[in-house]
């Protein structure tokens, strides 16, 4: 019955995009849910960071490319304030209805155990993810180690010498310093800078012995001959740099990426959910995304609503377990 | 050779020049705003040029940045408000000179000072960008702090004729701006469990409620006072200065671009120390340190030079490795990576039309920004009419909207009311506010970068002397420090004597 | 003057202790910092006291030196206007503080009442309620004026520049 359900919506999706026509919903797809008529007002997807960035980025190419599929409109509202919890507080509040969305990052999880917040992870409901940046580390060119073994020799050679530069402290590439640092056996120092761009520099600028950063903020440097990534934290092997040595090769098992994805409010009619997660996949697809995406240097990577649940309970765990 | 000639095409289109014109239209309107900051201005426009072409949606953003850092000293100079916090510097002797009459000059200056400054910069970004750039990543941590602790120094200038009271402002800036997130373990302090405080106070709500709420105060207190006579500050009718004014001003104009673009290549410093920076130097070099702060073109010319220099250091970073120096720079990379240009080394070879475009859109949309801005000195200086009865309600709801535009959040509204009582009442005891304003500019970073560097160094104290860069900044921040201290010393020593013998 | 700077002090002591003892309870290098500038704002205060006790008159005194080192002339009409600027505000004091007292109430009833009922529809009232508060009668000036002021900032800002204004009630108006 249920895959019967999908299926219809699916089609449902399917043939609206195809008809382009503006009243979403009511094409026979299964009845008796409140997801009948959705979506009955544009679909507002809430950036929680300041206009401009590459959060609202994502949220905007997304929308631009999922309004057909979805049948209404898409709009994006930047809610800025408190490192983002102003606009995460608000849509956990929002009415579970699905026309009231937030563009999610790891700060879903941060925030709650940071700052106190109001809300946790676990008052929104996970639609979709649509970008994935795996986090490398980054060395200096002209540093006395040229890859990952050398460089955990040296560390050993100098303990306490040693510092690692991340995006900052309530980021995921700070927790998974310390696991490195941890499994690697060694003692050094991580250091939280205030975003990844800082962090490269100074390791670009001889600072810092090693940064960790994602392929999009580091390549620049990378092209100037700054910095050179030694390791991948990932099981697979990077597709942008495919001769880095993965971590799990080296024997650490450690991933880390920087995620986006789209959440609901906690409550959201599975249908619903369902039907949004359909409407951005269909937008995800679209190959003028996918460039745009890669331009920005973020990786588009679609997981659905479990897989990505399963993104930000890791997350959580991680943090729980380390802080 | 060949990338200028197809830059000189690109620019010298109609289409691309009547762009520029509307970017630099719009970019001084949200300069001139309270609460429209560059940033904002920026962020605004950049999904339109999503669907242009890559130089001229860069072209467009590259105008609006440099002409809203001009637009901020427009009512900075004519309302005591600065329209961004650029311009916090510019208010010091811009709105003495517009008490004295002399608005229509000051304006004139300002935006002759604003251009020669971003083309002075524009020059040096087109010229040496690649070797500005390796020198920029000298600077790490200790760098920073000691840029920061040099850049706060300047409040001993700023105070006035109580020094305890400046400093006062000064530390009390520091201690606002530590409300918010820790900048290094990313946990919260003095946030009382409010998420709306977590992200820390503000600056932009922060400095409206400083400068535009509290003028606002002022005007709606003088105008009660003075109902009969309703007292309309004149405007006499010189706009440019005399060549011989100008020529004495040329080498402070000067001296404070090459300040700003030096500081605008640092990343993290961002443009707003750097007018304060420059008012500063100008105050050293100067032979009347005295006279500034009542007044003085010097005092006008020395940010204005210095904040639009900043415009083409900050691109420097920002086009040569890839690293935004500010929040607007941060705004532009994304402009650049929608359409697929990564800034670094390989953007000159593969775009070089769009860059070198950009470098000369830079120079003609600051001397566009100059002929509007003198070309509208009598139409800005009009609002000088408006009285004040009716000119402090408009400034106040400005001021509200402003706050919450920003970060369409409402609660910073509060914050501008707030900051807007505490600069009134400031005003009425003579304490100084524009060292606050510096000072919550400058704290975090140089908190963050101090501890930063402590993490590095193993909490030895000595790697701040023993890096020379970081070295020779703290000793230029404590000359700076004590320079009116001393200065005031030897001044009272001589009247003293003077008068004795 | 010194009495106001001694209660200026005061209240930055009180307000530096506040942040001293708060920071207890963060962690240690969380705590240094503002513990280290909630000390220099103590040190400062106690300063300014101080300082105001030796030189009580500190800032006009500076004031007339610098008017010493202008010409003659223009030192004697200034002061002259000083001196008459001063009386005036002393005199008008009691009118002066309301209207600016009546001001900050008013705003914050606006900003009270903004969030519910919106930027749109209060406005005009927050501006023709001020100005007649701060004495302007000119009843037609007001009402144009009022109106105006809320739809050109509605058209530029909404409209034109795309920025959200508070919109309370008529939340989808737009």
């Amino acid at each position: 019955m249920k895959t019967f359900k999908s299926l219809a919506i699916l089609t449902a999706a399917a043939s609206i995009f195809l008809g382009g026509c503006g009243s979403g919903g009511s094409n026979g797809a299964a009845n008796e849910s409140a997801s009948e008529n959705f979506p009955e007002e544009p679909i507002k997807i809430i950036v929680p960071f300041a206009a401009g960035g590459s959060a609202t980025t994502t949220a905007r190419l997304l929308a631009e490319y999922s309004e057909e599929p979805m049948g209404e409109s898409i709009v994006i509202e930047n809610r800025e304030g408190g490192g983002g919890t102003i606009g995460q507080q608000y849509v956990s509040t929002a009415e579970p209805d699905g026309h009231t969305l937030l563009l999610a990052t790891t700060s879903i999880v941060t925030s709650p155990i940071f700052n106190e917040t109001a809300f946790t992870h676990e008052d929104f409901d996970p639609i979709l993810q649509v970008v994935s940046d795996v986090s490398y580390l980054y060395v200096n060119t002209d540093a006395p180690y040229d890859d990952i073994d050398s460089f955990i020799e040296y560390a050993k050679e100098n303990p306490g010498k040693v510092t690692i530069a991340t995006s900052g402290a309530q980021a995921s590439d700070t927790i998974a310093a310390k696991e490195f640092i941890e499994a690697a056996g060694i003692d050094a120092t991580v250091i939280p800078y205030d975003g990844a761009a800082p962090g490269v520099a100074s390791v670009a600028g001889g600072h810092d012995s090693a940064a960790m950063s994602s392929f999009g903020e580091s390549e620049g440097q990378v092209q100037a001959g700054k910095i050179k990534p030694i390791l991948v934290f990932s099981e697979n092997k990077s597709t942008k740099y495919p001769d880095v040595p993965t971590s799990y090769e080296k024997g650490y098992e450690i991933s880390d990426e920087s995620w986006r994805g789209v959440v609901a409010p906690a409550g959201t009619d599975p249908e619903i959910i369902k039907y949004l997660q359909d409407a951005f996949k269909a937008g995800f697809d679209n190959p003028e995304f996918k460039e745009k995406m890669e331009n920005q240097g973020m990786d588009p990577i679609y997981k659905d609503s479990k897989e990505f649940k399963q993104s930000i309970d890791n997350v959580y765990k991680r943090f729980s377990e380390n802080m | 050779m060949d990338m200028w000639l197809t830059a000189v095409g690109t620019v010298f289109s109609m289409s691309t020049l009547l762009l520029i014109l509307a970017g630099t239209i719009f970019g001084i309107i949200m300069g001139c705003l309270p609460g429209m900051s560059s940033t904002m201005a920026v962020s605004i426009i950049i999904p339109f040029t999503f669907t242009m072409d890559p130089a001229t949606g860069i072209i467009l953003l590259a105008a609006i940045y440099c002409s809203s850092v001009y637009g901020g000293s427009i009512s900075a100079i004519l309302l005591n408000t600065p329209g961004t916090p650029a311009g916090a510097a510019t208010v010091l002797d811009g709105y003495k000179m517009t008490q004295k009459g002399e608005s229509g000059k000051a304006l004139g200056i300002s935006a002759i000072a604003s251009a020669i400054g971003g083309i002075i910069s524009a020059i040096i970004l087109s010229t040496t960008a690649p070797f500005l750039a390796e020198q920029a990543l000298r600077f790490g941590a200790p760098e920073y702090f000691a840029v920061a602790i040099f850049g706060i120094s300047v409040i001993s200038s700023l105070s006035g004729v109580n020094p305890f009271k400046g400093l006062l402002a000064g530390t009390l800036g520091i201690l606002i701006a530590t409300v918010g997130m820790d900048p290094v373990n990313g946990y919260p302090r003095f946030t009382f469990s409010e998420p709306h405080l977590a992200g820390g106070i503000s600056l932009v709500p922060l400095l409206i409620g400083l400068f535009s709420v509290s003028q606002a105060f002022v005007l709606i207190k003088e105008s009660v006072n003075s109902k009969e006579e309703t007292k309309i500050l004149s405007v006499s009718g010189k706009i440019l200065p005399t060549g011989k004014e100008f020529t004495r001003l040329m080498p402070n104009i000067f001296r404070s671009s090459i300040i700003g673009t030096f500081i605008g290549i640092i990343p993290g410093i961002g443009g707003d120390p750097a007018a304060f920076m420059a008012y500063n130097e100008a105050m050293r070099w100067s032979k009347h340190p005295e006279k500034f702060g009542t007044g003085i073109m010097d005092g006008i010319v020395a940010p204005e030079a210095s904040n639009n220099a900043v415009t083409g250091g900050a691109m420097i970073p920002l086009l040569t490795l890839g690293i935004p120096g500010n929040t607007v720079t941060a705004i532009l990379i994304g402009g650049l990576l929608i359409h697929g240009l990564r800034p670094g080394p390989m953007l000159f070879q593969e775009n070089g039309d769009v860059v070198y475009s950009l470098f000369l859109s830079l120079i003609v949309s600051n001397l566009l920004f100059l002929i509007i801005g003198l070309a509208c000195t009598r139409y800005f200086t009009a609002i000088l009419k408006v009285p004040g009865i009716i000119l402090g309600p408009i400034i106040l709801i400005l001021s509200f909207v402003g706050s919450y535009a920003i970060h369409n959040n409402y609660f910073d509204i509060w914050i501008a009311l707030a900051f807007g009582l505490i600069g009134y009442l400031f005003r009425l005891i003579k304490v100084p506010v524009t060292p606050i304003v510096l000072a919550v500019i400058l704290g975090p970073l140089a908190e963050q970068s101090f501890r930063q560097a402590m993490l590095q160094s193993g909490d030895e104290v000595s790697i701040f002397f023993t890096r020379p860069i970081s070295a020779v900044f703290l000793v230029i921040a404590f000359i700076t420090f004590v320079t009116p201290f001393v200065r005031s010393y030897l001044g009272k020593k001589k009247e003293s004597s003077s008068i004795n013998g | 003057m010194a009495k106001v700077n001694r209660l200026f002090s005061g209240v930055m002591i009180l307000l530096a202790l506040a942040f001293y003892l708060m920071s207890n309870a963060l962690s240690e290098d969380a705590a240094k910092w503002p513990q280290f500038f909630a000390i220099i704002l103590i040190i400062l205060s106690i300063g300014l006291i101080v300082d105001t006790f030796i030189k009580p008159n500190r800032e006009q005194v500076e004031k007339e030196e610098k008017e010493e080192k202008e010409e003659k002339e223009e030192k004697e009409e200034k002061e002259e206007k000083e001196e008459k600027e001063e009386k005036e505000e002393k005199e008008e004091k009691p009118a002066k503080d309301r209207s600016v007292l009546y001001t900050i109430i008013l705003t914050f009833v606006y900003l009270i009442l903004m969030d519910f009922i919106g930027f749109l529809i209060l406005t005009p009232i927050y501006v023709f309620v001020l100005l007649w508060v701060i004495n302007y009668r000119n009843t037609t000036r007001l009402v144009a004026l009022s109106i105006s002021a809320t739809i050109v900032i509605t058209v530029i800002f909404q409209f034109l520049l795309n920025v959200p204004i508070p919109q309370g009630i008529l939340d989808n108006l737009f």
